[in-house]
């Protein structure tokens, strides 16, 4: 049972993914210091390597399919969520 | 004298556009209902709530008895085959073509006695739509391997439209922006993230038909095989096909009419044992040889393994001989395209990316719409009118005529004649009214109106199929058997996000058109 961690991890990556960019920040009025920055790059680069080595561990080859559909399981609900979670007045920025 | 030639990007963006709308139409249907196919066997389960199924494993004397009716059943060389209970369908099943149709009839696992149970097309209905969108199996798959092909072009267009922005905005979603705006952000939402399984789809879905679209793919297959893979398209449907082993089957003049005459449950027992954990999942009898062929829920690779043993002494054959490349790699890719070697979750996972693809068009070609009918505002053409009419039939249709099959099956009569023809005639009657409704709606200038009826009935339908369900011998989810409780609670589900479109759109409705509003008042 591996797509949860799996999809969970993509879920994180693509949330740092997503803190990291301009148009995040200036919705939210937030800017990350350096090390928070490093931070987010880290823990994004390590949760999409940390996916992709538990399902080959687990599925072998076959894992890579399993990895690819993680991302988006994991992506658009982190995707809806921020969009629906930002108020419509900041979302025109 | 001709202006300046248009640029890379705008070429681009026409083939991404103008081809992309054109192919959404149909592959938006193509999408849902192979979400649906995906679940094909527990939707059978589903519409037959008279079959009960059996924890115990298939007798000696019912699997003697099932292959003695495969046998009746392919008189004349009709193909058939016999599909053994397991984790998925516990029913064991004498599948057959019958004037070119699939029908199947399902024998107790205990003494083999035939269960009564309704005729139904099942799961089959979306999976033989997704396949050949009801043109005929020659056009039809023709067709939609075309649009499979056309699929990777016009994904690869728009991922390169899109290259620059792609990082940035992966996670970008504004559904508070203007109209344009948030579409956009929602159909790049649900392409980006999901584009490997899109081409994924689209690539290996055109590869399952290749030797008929590209010639030279099947090449390495004996010329009399391919003779009869082209003249005889029909017995695709026979199930072998269906399962992804079309490419070993019994070989052409030998199959039909043929009863085992060694014990098949001593032949099922070797198999077993050298299959391992997936265990045997279905047999066809030929001439001189019974071949039992793997279940799914092996990983993808050179297939699942296929045995071979002599009709009357039972004695194993020579292992066949391995595919060659070409024909393992095919297998491979079949594979991954229906996704049955997969688990549960994974499956699921198709079935919801499945329907997020069919979104993604919708919104891109909702946006296509809108950008013309800003270009012409002034004046509302007819093609324009059209275009929207399609769209709607496409996208809000065809959720409401697949949800109409479920409503069909357990209001048409459980004895009724040709029952599954019915069902398939209420599919495509529901989704013609639909087109009707759709073009009244579009020429009179209330898109937005037909758009909330269609979500409106969409949720109703999709609401109460679990009372239908319950009311018409549906089956709590009890002793483990969650099949029913899965369909009702995915209609359940799928009505309340069409109920919320519609209420969205209600409200938008009323901004749009005042004219309405003055009626109401």
């Amino acid at each position: 049972m591996i797509l949860l961690p799996c999809i969970a991890l993509w879920a994180l990556a693509l949330l740092c993914h997503a803190a990291l960019q301009k148009n995040f920040q200036r919705r939210r009025a937030w800017i990350p210091g350096r090390h928070m920055r490093i931070v987010l790059r880290m823990a994004r680069g390590a949760a999409i390597i940390a996916a992709l080595t538990l399902c080959l561990a687990c599925e072998g080859a076959a894992g890579i399919v399993t990895w690819c559909l993680a991302a988006p399981a994991g992506g658009i609900p982190v995707s809806l969520y921020l969009g629906l979670r930002t108020p419509v007045a900041r979302q025109m920025g | 004298m001709s202006g300046p030639a248009p640029s890379f990007r705008i070429r681009l963006s026409w083939l991404h556009a103008w081809p992309g709308f054109i192919a959404g139409l149909f592959l938006i249907c193509i999408f849902i209902s192979g979400s649906l196919s995906e679940f094909d066997t527990e939707i059978t389960r589903w519409m037959q709530p008279e079959f009960r199924p059996s924890a115990a494993p298939p007798s000696p004397a019912a699997l003697d008895r099932a292959g003695v009716l495969l046998a009746e059943k392919t008189q004349g060389g009709r193909r058939g085959m016999i599909s053994l209970p397991g984790p998925r369908d516990p029913a064991l099943r004498v599948i057959y073509a019958d004037r070119g149709e699939r029908a199947e009839v399902i024998l107790s696992p205990e003494d083999g006695h035939v269960v009564q149970v309704r005729e139904t097309a099942g799961g089959m209905l979306f999976f033989a739509f997704h396949h050949h969108l009801n043109m005929g199996r020659v056009w039809g798959s023709n067709l939609t391997t075309a649009l499979g092909v056309a699929l990777v072009v016009i994904l690869v267009s728009g991922l390169i439209l899109q290259l620059k922005a792609l990082l940035p905005e992966l996670m970008l979603f504004r559904p508070g922006a203007q109209t344009r705006r948030a579409w956009l952000d929602g159909h790049l939402m649900l392409a980006v993230l999901a584009l490997p399984f899109y081409i994924l789809m689209a690539w290996t879905g055109s590869l399952i038909h290749a030797e008929r679209f590209f010639p030279g793919v099947g090449a390495e297959r004996p010329p009399a095989q391919m003779q009869e893979a082209r003249s005889a398209p029909s017995r695709d449907m026979s199930g072998a096909g269906r399962h992804g082993h079309d490419g070993r089957r019994a070989r052409a003049g030998e199959g039909g009419g043929h009863a085992p005459a060694a014990s098949l449950a001593s032949i099922l027992a070797d198999a077993r044992g050298l299959m391992g954990e997936t265990g045997p999942g279905r047999v066809q009898i030929a001439r001189d040889r019974i071949s039992v062929m793997q279940a799914d829920g092996h990983l993808p690779g050179p297939g699942g393994l296929r045995l071979d043993y002599d009709r009357v002494s039972g004695a194993r054959l020579k292992t066949p001989p391995a595919q060659d490349a070409m024909a393992q790699t095919r297998q491979t890719l079949s594979a991954l395209h229906m996704g049955h070697w997969e688990s549960l979750p994974v499956r699921w996972l198709y079935f919801l990316l499945g329907l997020a693809g069919a979104g993604m068009m919708a919104a891109g070609m909702t946006l296509f719409l809108i950008r013309r009918r800003q270009e012409n505002r002034a004046v509302q053409s007819v093609p324009l009118r059209m275009g929207e009419a399609l769209l709607m039939t496409s996208a809000g249709g065809m959720p409401l005529a697949c949800l109409a099959v479920f409503w069909a099956n357990r209001l048409i009569p459980a004895g009724m004649e040709g029952r599954a023809g019915m069902e398939g005639l209420v599919f495509n009657s529901v989704w013609t009214a639909c087109l009707v409704y759709c073009l009244f709606r579009a020429f009179s200038g209330r898109t937005r109106r037909g758009w909330h009826d269609l979500m409106l009935l969409t949720g109703l339908a999709g609401l109460t199929l679990p009372v239908l369900d319950i009311a018409t011998g549906g089956r709590l989810p009890v002793h483990g058997d969650f099949v029913f409780a899965a369909v009702d609670l995915t209609g359940f589900v799928c009505g309340a996000a069409a109920l919320r479109l519609a209420s969205f759109l209600r409200r938008k409705v009323g901004a749009v058109y005042p004219v309405m509003q003055e009626r109401a008042a």
